[in-house]
């Protein structure tokens, strides 16, 4: 926690900020872009949300008040920026985001970033039909193994009603895969 | 899969690859990015153009300054027909308020300066509808 500390306080200064910055972006951008996606999904477009949510974290350094832990506040606005962009996707498509972004798994196939087999595919097919908090909860605690104290710091939603929220989420999802 | 657990799997990995090399990359991607530090630096041209500007002024203001004096120039006084014309034309004046701008000694020397003859008097009253009626008074 002190090393965080530390690091913080090189990120505000001025003379060690980019170099600071330098070894944030080597840190965090495997977890960050790995979170990302499992949203959008998409390389390429996985690729643009997570430059921008750099960007981001750059440009608002200075109102980072450490009341939340560096690795949370940064993977809020990661979470922000490529919800955001699913959004903004769907309505370029005329589409609910839901279909966007079953759309998006039907396009996996063909992706050369992806090399899931069937059941992989239908994963991410029940996963989609969940609502977008269950979404989220499930590709954090399943895929990426974040504890629950964590997501609840990133999501701002207590650790009861997250738990509630995967259990749900499995159901729905192992439902979907026997049927399906 | 009656008895499809994820629990009970081995775990279903998500299948999403990345191009080579990627990661690497990123950071110089990254850093080209962001917006260089901002430092305020002022042109060595635009500080002449201040100081040029300021010494134009202050010579203008001493020369305007002694011009002033030396030709002694006095307000201008508008002079009485310029006023009249004014007044007259000045539609939001009513008689009312010329009446109410005019002390005694006004009157007596628009008494003394307006000649009215006797025809003229008649003339008037004979045009008013009610003469009449001031002659019985």
């Amino acid at each position: 926690m002190d090393d965080e500390k530390v690091f913080i306080a090189e990120l505000l200064n001025p003379k060690t900020r980019e170099t600071a910055f330098r070894q944030l972006v080597a840190r965090y951008g495997k977890p960050l872009y790995n979170h990302i996606r499992t949203i959008v999904l998409n390389h390429d477009d996985a690729d643009d949300v997570l430059q921008n949510t750099f960007i981001k974290i750059f440009r608002n350094l200075e109102n980072f008040k450490g009341e939340s832990k560096l690795f949370s506040w940064m993977y809020r606005i990661a979470t922000n920026e490529a919800i955001t962009f699913i959004s903004q996707r769907a309505k370029k498509l005329g589409l609910s985001t839901e279909e966007a972004q079953q759309k998006a798994i039907l396009n996996l196939k063909a992706d050369d970033y992806f090399e899931g087999d069937a059941l992989q595919l239908k994963l991410q097919q029940a996963i989609a039909i969940l609502p977008e908090k269950q979404q989220l909860v499930f590709k954090m605690k399943y895929f990426e193994d974040i504890k629950y104290e964590e997501i609840s710091e990133i999501l701002g939603t207590s650790v009861g009603a997250l738990k509630a929220s995967y259990h749900h989420a499995v159901k729905k999802i192992e439902e979907y895969i026997v049927n399906n | 899969m009656n008895d499809f657990k994820l629990d009970n799997e081995p775990k279903i990995r998500t299948g999403f690859k990345v191009p080579d090399g990627y990661f690497e990359s990123l950071t110089n991607k990254v850093m080209q990015q962001i917006p260089e530090p901002e430092v305020k630096t002022i042109p060595l041209y635009r500080r002449f153009t201040t100081w040029y500007a300021s010494a134009a002024a202050i010579l203008l203001l001493a020369f305007g300054t002694g011009l002033y004096f030396k030709l002694g120039v006095q307000e201008a006084q508008p002079d009485n027909l310029a006023i009249e014309n004014y007044l007259v034309y000045q539609a939001n004046i009513s008689n009312y308020d010329l009446y109410q701008n005019l002390d005694e000694n006004d009157i007596k020397d628009l008494e003394q300066s307006v000649v009215i003859s006797d025809d003229a008097i008649e003339e008037y009253i004979s045009g008013q509808g009610n003469y009449e009626y001031y002659l019985n008074e």
